[in-house]
């Protein structure tokens, strides 16, 4: 496997090097451009072979989780996004670990790594919702206040949704739906109607009926006029 | 289910907008969200009451019928959340548990508070010059010298609740008979 490994590496460095990048120049010649589209192929092939020199415990000792947490971004970080910006944690570590073939990763290491991107200033974060989901999200795209009026547009055009029209208009999994859509209704943005037919989210109507009371006094039901004894 | 003893208010009843509101029918998880709700709710009972003149509710069947069951919608109120919404107006002094203790399956809806209808009574015979008179309960809620009162068909169980009240007030005096319409009041200044 090793040797494998090698041969991966040597091909990897040819495709690198000066010769390969010249056939991208805008000044190559047309037969140039088949090559540039096969060598952009292989490239992607390898990708999908593995990884070229995986970071172990051997190769990186003291700061082995530091240095996984790096080799786990830059290799998560285009799929993440693909992926509309959040990703299931057990979904990135099967991805992963694929890649790595031979020199697998256990998953307390990988969740460990996992939680050293925010003090690492890596592009990932590693998040937990209150159900126990755990998920990889994009550092810059998910924040709460982006997912609440995504989802409040999506309910203005299409009406009130439930989390399998969620994940359709957002093409992510059945589960990220749901904590997005609980995640509203925790913040009051959204509310619920339980029904035969499941759960469906509507705009919070209560909120805005309470805000329009707000100004209202105590003990308006009561009548006004009768006195006590 | 519910006593109607007088003709009710005339005009249907308005329901307020959220009523056609689908999550007005289940128990909000939210917090702030439920505190909105349940004071919808609460609102939206006392008026409806009021405006029916019913008087009392037991829930598993008021479940079933407006204002907790909207057909139009196809929704329904549980009766876990009834329960919950009826402690809440138990608390602010508009409603009573009725029936077997802790049973929590009965309740006397008092959108108007039994101190209020003492009040009421106790103005009408002062202005009848009846201090000191004993009059039947029975006259009291029917006779023909309360048509026209609001207390005029009164519901019996609120009725004496208004006479307990006017009793502990020492302002009362209550006569009992073999049943509650032979009961006698005694009124004084």
């Amino acid at each position: 496997a090793n040797e494998i490994v090698s041969m991966a590496e040597h091909i990897a460095t040819q495709l690198n090097s000066p010769a390969a990048s010249k056939l991208h120049r805008k000044d190559a010649a047309e037969s140039d451009e088949d090559n540039a589209e096969r060598v952009d192929a292989f490239r992607q092939y390898l990708l999908d072979l593995g990884i070229d020199s995986p970071v172990t415990r051997n190769t990186a000792g003291a700061v082995f989780h530091d240095e996984l947490a790096r080799e786990l971004c830059d290799y998560l970080e285009n799929y993440v996004s693909q992926c509309g910006g959040t990703v299931a944690l057990v979904d990135a570590y099967c991805l992963y670990n694929r890649a790595r073939e031979f020199s697998l990763v256990y998953p307390s290491d990988f969740v460990q790594a996992c939680e050293k991107f925010e003090a690492l200033q890596l592009p990932l974060r590693l998040r937990e919702y209150p159900s126990g989901l755990l998920v990889l999200e994009d550092a810059s795209s998910a924040s709460d206040a982006l997912i609440i009026s995504r989802v409040g547009a999506y309910i203005a055009s299409f009406g009130p949704l439930t989390a399998s029209d969620l994940a359709a208009i957002e093409d992510c999994a059945l589960t990220l739906a749901e904590e997005r859509l609980w995640l509203c209704e925790r913040a009051g943005a959204l509310c619920r109607d339980e029904s035969v037919e499941g759960v469906r989210f509507y705009a919070n109507a209560f909120a805005a009926a309470a805000a329009v009371g707000a100004g209202r006094g105590e003990g308006d039901v009561q009548e006004p006029l009768w006195q006590y004894i | 289910m519910s006593n109607t003893t007088a003709v009710p208010t005339p005009g249907a009843f308005q329901f307020p907008e959220i009523y056609n509101f689908p999550p007005l029918f289940t128990r909000q998880p939210n917090e702030s969200t439920w505190q909105e709700q349940r004071r919808q709710w609460c609102d939206l009972i006392l008026a409806y009451y009021r405006h029916n003149r019913l008087y009392s509710l037991t829930l598993a069947e008021a479940i079933t019928e407006p204002p907790f069951t909207n057909r139009q919608i196809h929704r329904s109120l549980r009766v876990d959340v009834l329960r919950e919404l009826v402690d809440d107006l138990v608390k602010q002094g508009n409603a009573s548990w009725t029936g077997a203790k802790n049973a929590k399956d009965s309740c006397l809806v008092l959108w108007r508070k039994p101190e209020v209808w003492a009040s009421m009574i106790y103005q009408w015979a002062n202005e009848r010059g009846l201090f000191n008179t004993v009059l039947t309960v029975f006259e009291l809620a029917n006779g023909d010298d309360t048509v026209g009162q609001e207390f005029h068909n009164l519901d019996s169980v609120t009725l004496r609740r208004a006479l307990d009240v006017l009793q502990s007030q020492g302002k009362a005096q209550l006569f009992v008979g073999t049943s509650d319409e032979d009961m006698g009041v005694k009124l004084f200044a």
